[in-house]
């Protein structure tokens, strides 16, 4: 099977999310699929937040059989040398132009590739991997959408996540070692625990006092960084039902585990989000902020897809809470009952959350679909250029 | 030089120095960054059809072709036709109007796109004044325009808009994005 090398171009904007998603897909490229990857990566400094390995000194180096450059002007000038066989352009991050420059000059022109955002919104299907000329440049480039659709690019999946899944799930012995060596307290019998990572702007405080209005002991674990002032705010107040842990912020694989071992999780953005779906737990997504309702919109779309065949009145309830974490402060007081009605679905939302992680792991997964793709458009290419002999 | 947003059905762009026309413009609000456009075009020399798919923000050489203010007269059913303040008629086929029917309402001022003499395409105005038809009732409170619904307007098209907007409202709607803008008093 025919070698590519494979570039891609990340820009760190805000968060952790577009260098969470770049890394894991970086590295399940180079794990599963006959690539050499180069990650170009902007600022270092967060970019070991999620990966404690990487040596910040270093321009370039080698980390999981991906090759790393930061991305300065310099450094380029210096390491980057010819474009890979694909070039990734993740989230329209704006490929500098000495790599433009680069990829017009090869003999075979690089499969160009605008890696976009997750959504379930209908109008991906139309556009995703519709290859297109760049009218700057004359190179053809493609937007590829990950999505939840046979008809998308599908979702970042590594092979064995699954399995590996269900053998930690299987054991709580192994659960409670993991936890310990991580510093987050251990199961208890009759706690409920929910893992919170979300944007500033949710409604933290409703949902504290929602917590506490219900029936059973509720453990938020929060990773060290995430609502820090709510959380000493919170642990001082001292309430009955609920207990505050700050928890160290974790590396990919440890998040994934923190996700396996919690009864809920409440995810943000786009990288959390797909870990809460292989994690086949409930999950309460918090779409990134955008203007015009348009993260509104992402959140009815993937909710319309994600509850379509759950029970009706779990379903409505699942959507209830979705609107009062999603709009925010901006709506007032939300509906104190909201805990207490979610909660006594719980059993349900498992179950569901279980058999549709288990129904989107039988769809390719997105590096698959990338790779089909790629090897398409490589063959389309290789026949342009016999025609033209 | 135009961003893909700023382009509309009835523009002409060059792409790998063909003449293309934009035949339909569909506008999706993507994540963080820059939204998507859909186009369809039709090479203005062999007639073949074409499409892509771009961030707004991708930049396009327009072509400056013939322009003329008209206002839309009527539909005689294979043509839209329209015409200019010395009462010269013309014909646009329906299959040309693409997205433009939409907001189509009769007097509408608009400019007629010539290419080597001929009428090839309408532009609309980027900004036009629809009446909410129907929508469904609006949701008690929810005055932050965070919340959407459908709404239809006068010609039958439908449209997302806030929730607080109510059937005979009047809404201003972008015609390049087929987004609402704001509610008219």
């Amino acid at each position: 099977m025919e070698r590519y090398s494979l570039d891609i171009f990340c820009r760190i904007i805000d968060n952790y999310g577009d260098i969470g998603v770049c890394w894991r897909f970086a590295r399940q490229l180079a794990a599963e699929h006959p690539v050499d990857v180069r990650l170009i990566v902007d600022v270092f400094s967060v970019f070991k937040k999620i990966e404690p390995a990487l040596d910040e000194r270093q321009a370039l180096q080698t980390l999981e059989g991906v090759t790393l450059l930061q991305w300065t002007e310099e450094h380029l000038a210096q390491h980057y040398g010819d474009p890979g066989d694909v070039v990734i352009e993740a989230f329209a991050c704006r490929l500098p132009d000495l790599v433009i420059e680069r990829m017009k000059r090869r003999a075979v022109p690089p499969v160009w590739i605008d890696f976009e955002y997750l959504s379930a919104e209908d109008w991906v299907e139309s556009c995703h991997a519709i290859p297109s000329f760049h009218p700057e440049t004359g190179l053809q480039k493609t937007l590829f959408f990950p999505g939840f659709t046979p008809r998308t690019g599908g979702l970042i999946r590594e092979r064995n996540i699954i399995a590996e899944r269900s053998n930690f799930c299987a054991d709580p012995a192994t659960q409670n070692i993991w936890r310990a060596a991580k510093g987050i307290p251990l199961k208890e019998e009759g706690v409920l625990d929910i893992s919170l990572f979300c944007y500033p702007d949710a409604p933290l405080d409703a949902l504290a006092e929602d917590l506490e209005s219900g029936s059973e002991p509720v453990r938020l674990l929060i990773p060290h960084g995430v609502a820090a002032e709510k959380v000493q705010h919170w642990t001082a107040a001292k309430k009955e039902q609920v207990s505050f842990c700050s928890i160290p912020f974790l590396k990919h694989a440890d998040y994934d585990r923190l996700l396996w071992s919690c009864d809920i999780n409440f995810v943000r953005g786009e990288d959390s989000w797909v870990r809460a779906i292989w994690a086949g737990k409930p999950f309460i997504w918090q779409a990134y902020p955008q203007d015009k309702g348009a993260s509104f919109l992402k959140m009815e779309a993937f909710l319309h897809l994600y509850t379509q065949d759950l029970f009706p009145p779990a379903a409505e309830i699942l959507a209830k809470f979705h609107a009062m974490w999603n709009l925010g402060s901006h709506e007032g007081r939300p509906d104190p009952r909201l805990w207490h009605d979610l909660s006594a679905y719980l059993p349900v939302l498992k179950d569901h959350a279980r058999q549709w992680s288990d129904r989107q792991a039988r769809q390719d997964d997105c590096a698959t679909a990338l790779i089909r793709f790629i090897r398409a458009q490589r063959e389309r290419i290789d026949t342009e250029i016999k025609g033209t002999i | 030089m135009k961003v893909a947003q700023e382009l509309r059905s009835g523009n002409v762009v060059t792409m790998n120095g063909n003449l293309m026309l934009i035949t339909k413009a569909e506008f999706s609000k993507s994540g963080r960054n820059a939204s998507v456009m859909k186009f369809k075009f039709r090479n203005l020399i062999t007639g073949s059809p074409s499409e892509g798919i771009y961030k707004s923000d991708e930049k396009f050489d327009d072509v400056v072709l013939d322009h003329k203010e008209v206002t839309y007269s009527y539909n005689s059913g294979e043509e839209y036709i329209f015409m200019d303040s010395e009462y010269n008629q013309y014909e646009i086929p329906a299959a040309m109007m693409e997205d433009a029917v939409k907001y189509l309402f009769e007097q509408m001022p608009c400019e007629i796109v010539f290419y080597e003499g001929k009428p090839l395409s309408i532009e609309l105005p980027i900004k036009v004044v629809h009446e909410v038809t129907y929508t469904e009732p609006a949701v008690k409170g929810d005055t932050s325009g965070k919340v959407m619904k459908p709404a239809t307007i006068s010609t039958g098209h439908t449209l997302s808009v806030p929730a607080f907007v109510e059937i005979g409202d009047k809404i201003e709607i972008d015609t390049r994005t087929d987004e609402y803008t704001s509610r008219v008093k």
